[in-house]
């Protein structure tokens, strides 16, 4: 799982595998996610922007699965799963690019 | 750094603060709730061929394993 917290090249991210995962607790944290996520798939990368300034994320993140059924399985078996009684939102990011280019 | 605070993380094994953050009980034997769900909608595509605790056997929160024993990852 070496690879699993290195920046992916944008070009080399599989969108249609890909999940945002978004209305995040402050508490929430990336080793967190992965643990939620690796419940359901292998993870190839995951990732949860940071505020330069304070080191703290935003919010929100997104998580590159082997495959497209992994993606969608895990979209599938976390709806409205809660973390710190927020309800997690997650999306394609193909969805995403193909709407107004969000991501 | 992240290597080394995932390293022991493993499917079908739930920290305390993964618990915590789901608002469960820290009882190790109350399952988390997408087991149930995984019995309406079947394995997890990549798991198909592991045993997980809750579904093919007894809920214990001690991961999933291969058919013949052998702990997934180790």
């Amino acid at each position: 799982m070496a690879s699993a917290f290195k920046k992916v090249a944008e070009t080399e991210r599989n969108h249609r595998a890909t999940l945002y995962f978004g209305n995040l607790d402050s508490q929430v944290t990336e080793v967190l996610m992965y643990e939620l996520f690796i419940q359901f798939a292998p993870i190839r990368s995951l990732n949860m922007p940071k505020d330069r300034v304070l080191k703290t994320h935003q919010g929100f993140g997104f998580v590159e699965f082997r495959s497209v059924e992994d993606a969608d399985y895990v979209m599938d078996i976390l709806r409205g799963i809660r973390l710190y009684g927020k309800t997690l939102k997650l999306k394609k990011t193909d969805l995403l690019k193909s709407g107004k280019g969000t991501s | 750094d992240f290597v080394q605070l995932t390293a022991h993380i493993k499917p079908g094994v739930v920290s305390s603060g993964l618990r915590k953050a789901l608002e469960m009980t820290d009882n190790m034997k109350v399952m988390p709730p997408w087991i149930s769900i995984m019995q309406d909608i079947g394995k997890p595509p990549s798991y198909k061929n592991l045993v997980i605790p809750g579904l093919d056997t007894e809920y214990s929160n001690t991961g999933y394993r291969e058919k013949g024993n052998k702990q997934y990852n180790d």
